[in-house]
């Protein structure tokens, strides 16, 4: 069972991600609503995984991305956002994240990729 | 003679019977056909029917029960709160505990004494009976805070919120009552179109039937007058029979001919062919073209297996970054991986040239036959990696065009933007500009003729026009005037396309809409060029259609005057602009596209939302609608929230 923070600005966004990581059989052990709140929390926490939304308020995701990758260079972030632009998807990768995963989802979709995410890492 | 005679006669007569027995069973056929859908139309109507009472039914109990627990709540948490002594909730928590069971029901399912509950299916309700949810616990948490702390000004705070909590639940359980008692209200309407049409259907199917036994009984008589016929015909046919006979063996010998000139021919088209062609028995080669012992350089497919390889997988490279086909894939052999995703383009690496690989299966005495086809695709990967790298250059230009987040939290209070190009560049686009002080800024959100490159081509200008626009009016004290700036767009747009006269060749131009905000003066001006405003004000939706009117476009009027709609923000007020993208969007399966309609329904029921709240319902709505169809248009919704300023 792996651990995971989820940081999304959109409380619906977080709740969802929940009920999806949940039902893969996994354990979200934290939740934070802006980059910063998310920085944090990973010192925290050491989440084993962490969720990202890119566009938020205080510190965005590719920040947000850079700084939890200062602090410890083997988190594994999943980019979770509705953002198709593929330079900003571009610069998440540069800053450190290793997966995308593109808002709208199906909860079943989100809960495949974790597994297959999970396995590959 | 007469043997060869009585067997054609006997021929004859199998045939007849055939024939009958061919009409009969294609009269069963239709008779069958048709008390299969009188059938399947009972079924579904009494399976409606049933939908209607067992699905509906209870959920519009469930939800009366959310607003009766969470009421209950709500009073004993008072009556708890007023008492000195008594600080105990458990009752206030069984009753959020049941509320949230019931929302759980109307999602996944459950059952109880009251009932049986079946989930619900459509996406947006369920986003929003989780924010129900989401509500429920807040409340709780926030009853329990109260009860822990003992300063008056917390508990005040607290008591607002868990008031604002209920009334939040309330007024969204209110919401999905409604929206059930409408789709009982619409489904028992099209329960009765149903009955109507089985009614037409029985009548259809007794209609069906009587003709059927009609035909079947002039048919039967009809064969029996043609047997008598036939009798005669026959002798006369037999002589004609034993001819054929005798120049069959001559035509046997020449057939044996043409089959070896057929594989002369085979093989002489296999071997002209570009495309290398490679026939495996059970994974062994046993046959390929010229053009494989070419690009190999032997002469022998003896020679290759000997000295090259005995297996066509062992050639694949292994280490490319690119998602290639290698020996081994998924726990599948390449040639399963190919076959099992054979809807989808499957490409290899052979000696730094890339194939495209397809693979036909067939079984031969036992053995597993596959033909394999690998087309050389070097040359054309290399074009399309350089233009895919030429466009995502462009989408990098064509983001740098939008503005920043900053940007929107310095005038809005919140906001959220969808901005979903069809291709990795659109000809949707969002500007934000700020204006002479700090109090002004300049929405502009546009729809420009086409998609994918050329649609950004005309972006690209809009964004240039608007910046003189911003240029001239930070240089002056004019009011701004969104009405007249469109007509400056349709102007220049025209006048740099050279689109003023009727012969010429482009015809670009844009719809889209154009927001002037003034913080200080608490004001919003709109124009519009076939793009609606959505206004959100004290919970009351507003839309200001907008002009009819296309700006730049050959055909647009270069005197065409635009509306100004001035609107006065009084509190928070929410407005919505979107390109036709969102709303033009094809349903799966169905062809609909998502309809204005359920646009300002969504409008309607989540405008009380937050506004990244709003986003995913948004984008969860489309999805449901969408499904597995691709998106036709750029797709492009802006939101923004502003609040007064005294």
């Amino acid at each position: 069972m792996a651990t995971f923070l989820i940081i999304d600005d959109s409380k619906l966004a977080r709740f969802k991600q929940e009920k999806s990581i949940e039902a893969a059989g996994h354990e979200v052990i934290a939740m934070a609503e802006n980059g910063q709140e998310g920085v944090d929390k990973y010192k925290e926490y050491n989440p084993d995984f962490v969720t990202l939304d890119i566009e938020m308020p205080i510190l965005n995701g590719i920040e947000a991305t850079k700084l939890i990758k200062q602090y410890d260079k083997n988190a594994k972030i999943i980019i979770v956002s509705s953002v198709v632009n593929k330079t900003v998807i571009k610069e998440a990768f540069n800053a450190g994240a290793l997966f995308n995963m593109k808002k709208p989802f199906k909860s079943e979709v989100l809960q495949r990729q974790i597994v297959r995410y999970i396995s590959e890492n | 003679m007469m043997i060869l005679q009585y067997c054609i006669y006997l021929e004859s007569i199998k045939t007849i019977r055939n024939n009958i027995l061919k009409k009969s069973s294609s009269i069963f056929r239709i008779v069958l056909l048709f008390g299969i859908i009188f059938i399947t139309t009972i079924y579904y109507s009494s399976y409606r029917g049933n939908e209607i009472v067992d699905k509906y039914y209870p959920l519009v109990d469930a939800a009366m029960e959310i607003k009766l627990e969470t009421a209950y709540a709500y009073i004993e948490f008072k009556s708890v709160k007023n008492s000195i002594d008594d600080k105990n909730i458990d009752t206030v928590l069984e009753s959020i505990n049941r509320a949230k069971w019931y929302s759980n029901a109307m999602v996944y399912g459950g059952k109880n004494s009251e009932g049986t509950f079946l989930g619900l299916n459509k996406q947006h309700i369920k986003s929003k009976i989780d924010l129900i949810l989401l509500d429920l616990d807040d409340f709780v948490s926030s009853m329990e805070q109260y009860l822990k702390i003992d300063d008056l000004e917390e508990r005040s705070k607290l008591t607002k919120k868990c008031n604002f909590l209920f009334s939040n639940i309330m007024l969204k359980t209110d919401n999905i009552e409604t929206i059930l008692q409408s789709t009982i209200s619409r489904d028992l309407k099209e329960y009765k179109r149903l009955k109507i049409g089985l009614t037409i259907i029985a009548i259809l199917f007794l209609i069906m039937q009587l003709y059927a036994i009609y035909r079947s009984e002039k048919s039967r008589l009809n064969f029996i007058s043609i047997i008598e016929n036939k009798k005669e015909e026959l002798s006369a046919k037999v002589e004609e029979k034993t001819k054929e006979l005798q120049n069959l063996n001559n035509n046997l010998n020449l057939a044996f001919e043409e089959t070896e000139d057929s594989k002369i021919f085979f093989r002489t088209t296999l071997d002209g062919l570009k495309s290398m062609i490679i026939v495996m028995r059970n994974y062994e080669i046993i046959d390929v073209n010229r053009a494989f012992l070419n690009f190999f350089d032997v002469e022998t497919l003896e020679y290759f297996k000997g000295n090259i390889s005995n297996s066509l997988g062992n050639l694949f490279e292994q280490n490319t970054t690119h998602d290639y086909l290698h020996m081994n894939r998924d726990g599948m052999t390449w040639v399963e991986y190919v076959l099992h995703y054979k809807s989808e383009e499957h490409k290899t690496l052979i000696k730094n040239h890339v194939f495209q690989v397809n693979i036909e299966k067939s079984i031969k005495n036992r053995d597993t036959i596959y033909v394999i086809t690998l087309n050389d695709i070097t040359e054309l990967e290399q074009a399309k990696i350089s233009l895919e790298d030429s466009i995502e250059y462009a989408s990098h230009i064509q983001h740098s065009l939008v503005p920043n987040n900053e940007l929107f939290r310095k005038y809005c209070d919140d906001f959220f933007v969808i901005w979903h190009p069809r291709d990795v560049v659109g000809g949707d686009i969002y500007l934000l500009e700020e204006l002479r002080n700090d109090d002004e800024m300049m929405l502009m959100v546009v729809d420009c003729t086409g998609h994918g490159v050329p649609g950004a081509f005309v972006t690209m200008l809009v964004k240039a026009i608007e910046r003189q626009i911003v240029g001239r009016i930070n240089n002056s004290d004019e009011v701004v005037n969104p009405a007249k700036l469109l007509s400056v767009f349709n102007k220049s747009m025209k006048h740099l396309l050279k689109q003023e006269n009727k012969d010429s060749i482009s015809n670009s131009g844009f719809d889209g809409g154009l927001l002037y905000y003034n913080k200080k003066e608490n004001k919003l001006i709109y124009a519009g060029a076939k793009t609606p405003l959505y206004v959100v004000q004290n919970g009351e939706l507003k839309v200001y259609k907008s002009d009819r009117h296309s700006l730049g476009y050959k055909r647009s009027n270069s005197s065409y005057e635009f509306t100004n709609y001035i609107i006065d923000i009084t509190g928070n007020t929410q407005i919505y602009i979107t390109t036709d993208g969102f709303i033009d969007q094809i349903g799966d399966g169905n062809g609909f596209s998502f309809g204005k309609t359920n646009f300002t329904n969504l409008i309607n029921e989540y405008s009380m939302e937050i506004l990244s709240d709003q986003q995913e319902i948004f984008l969860d709505a489309l999805l449901e609608h969408q499904g597995e169809t691709p998106a036709n248009d750029d797709i492009t919704v802006v939101s923004l929230k502003f609040k007064r300023y005294n």
